[in-house]
C-alpha cells in the first residue's frame, strides 16, 4: 500500500470510529419522550391519574389546555396535568437551582380519533444536563411517574 | 503534509460526533435588577416578541405552603398562538415541551434567568421547521433573558 492509501485507510478508520462512538453514545441512552396508550378517554384518564397521583406521593396541581391563555380557543383534545412532589423538588431546587424547567412535574395527554396516549418527558435526561448532584432525585422521580401512568392504564 | 490533514479530518470528526450527542443546560443569567423589576422587564421582553404570558407559577410560595422553606422562585410560562397550533398539528408529541417557560429565581441574595434546555428540544427531530421554530424560540428567549438582567443605566 503507497502514501496516499494509508492515508485514505487512516480516514475510514477514524471515521468508523467516529461513527460507532455515537452510535454507542446514543444507544445507551434513555429515550426522550415517554408515550403510553390509554385504554380509557380522556375523563376518565384524567381522573385515574389524579387517583394514582395520591398513591404515588404527589399532589395534584391543576388541569389546563397546551394553547390556555394564548387568546385562542382552548383544545380540548391536549390537555396538561401538573402536580409536585414537594419533598422532591424541594430537595431538587437546594441542590441545583437551574432545575425550574422540569417543575412542576406535568403529563400531557393528546385524544386523536378517540385514543388517548399519555406523553412525559424522561426525566432521566436531566442526568444528561450536567445536574449529577440529583441523579439520585431523577430515578426516585421517574419511578413514580411510570408507577402513576402505570396505575392510571391499567 | 497530508497526514497532517489527516489527524486534522479524524480529529475533527470525532470531535463533532462527541458535540452532535452532548446536551448542556447552559448557566443562568444574573439580573443586574431586583426581583419584582427583573419580573416585569422578562415579561414585558416576552410581549414584545409577540409572546402572551399564559402563567406564572409560584413554586416558592407554593412550597412554602407544604412546609419547605425556599428563596424566591417563579415560573414563567409563555407562548404563542401560532406556534403552538403548528406543534399540536404536525408535531403532537412534541407539545411535552410546551408550553415554554423561564424560571427567575434568588440565590444568595443574587437574581437569576435560566431558560429551558432548548438543545434539549433541538435533539427530538431533525425536522428543519421544527428545528427553526425551537431555534427562534431560543433566540428569542435569550434576548429576553438579556435584555431583562440589564439594568436601565446600561441600555
Amino acid at each position: 500500500m503507497n502514501r496516499r492509501g494509508i492515508y485514505s485507510f487512516s480516514i475510514v478508520v477514524i471515521a468508523s470510529f467516529s461513527l460507532l462512538f455515537t452510535n454507542a453514545q446514543s444507544a445507551g441512552k434513555p429515550p426522550m419522550l415517554i408515550s403510553v396508550k390509554s385504554p380509557y378517554s380522556m375523563k376518565k384518564t384524567i381522573q385515574n391519574i389524579k387517583q394514582s397521583l395520591i398513591n404515588n406521593n404527589f399532589t395534584y396541581l391543576r388541569e389546563q389546555a397546551v394553547n390556555e391563555g394564548l387568546g385562542v380557543e382552548e383544545d380540548p383534545h391536549f390537555r396538561i396535568l401538573y402536580f409536585c412532589n414537594f419533598s422532591i423538588a424541594h430537595k431538587a431546587i437546594l441542590q441545583d437551582k437551574r432545575i425550574g424547567f422540569m417543575l412542576p412535574c406535568r403529563l400531557t395527554l393528546i385524544e386523536t380519533e378517540g385514543q388517548v396516549v399519555i406523553h412525559y418527558l424522561n426525566p432521566q435526561l436531566v442526568k444528561q444536563l450536567n445536574i449529577n448532584k440529583i441523579n439520585g432525585l431523577c430515578d426516585q422521580i421517574t419511578a413514580s411517574l411510570k408507577s402513576t401512568v402505570e396505575e392510571a392504564t391499567l | 503534509m497530508k497526514g497532517y490533514r489527516s489527524v486534522v479530518l479524524g480529529v475533527t470528526m470525532l470531535l463533532s460526533s462527541a458535540l452532535m450527542t452532548a446536551c448542556n443546560l447552559s448557566g443562568a443569567v444574573e439580573s443586574h435588577n431586583d426581583f419584582p423589576d427583573t419580573m416585569m422587564r422578562v415579561q414585558q421582553e416576552l410581549t414584545k416578541r409577540g409572546y402572551e404570558i399564559t402563567r406564572i407559577q409560584t413554586l416558592d410560595l407554593g412550597l412554602e405552603k407544604a412546609g419547605y422553606d425556599i428563596n424566591k422562585y417563579r415560573i414563567l410560562f409563555f407562548g404563542n398562538a401560532l406556534d403552538f397550533d403548528i406543534i399540536q398539528k404536525r408535531y403532537p408529541e412534541y407539545t411535552v415541551f410546551l408550553p415554554l417557560s423561564i424560571s427567575v429565581y434568588e440565590d444568595d441574595g443574587e437574581i437569576y434567568l435560566q431558560s429551558m434546555p432548548f438543545s434539549m428540544m433541538k435533539k427530538a427531530t431533525r425536522d428543519r421547521e421544527y428545528l427553526a421554530m425551537v431555534n427562534r424560540w431560543q433566540s428569542d428567549v435569550d434576548q429576553a433573558i438579556h435584555s431583562a438582567a440589564i439594568p436601565d443605566s446600561l441600555k
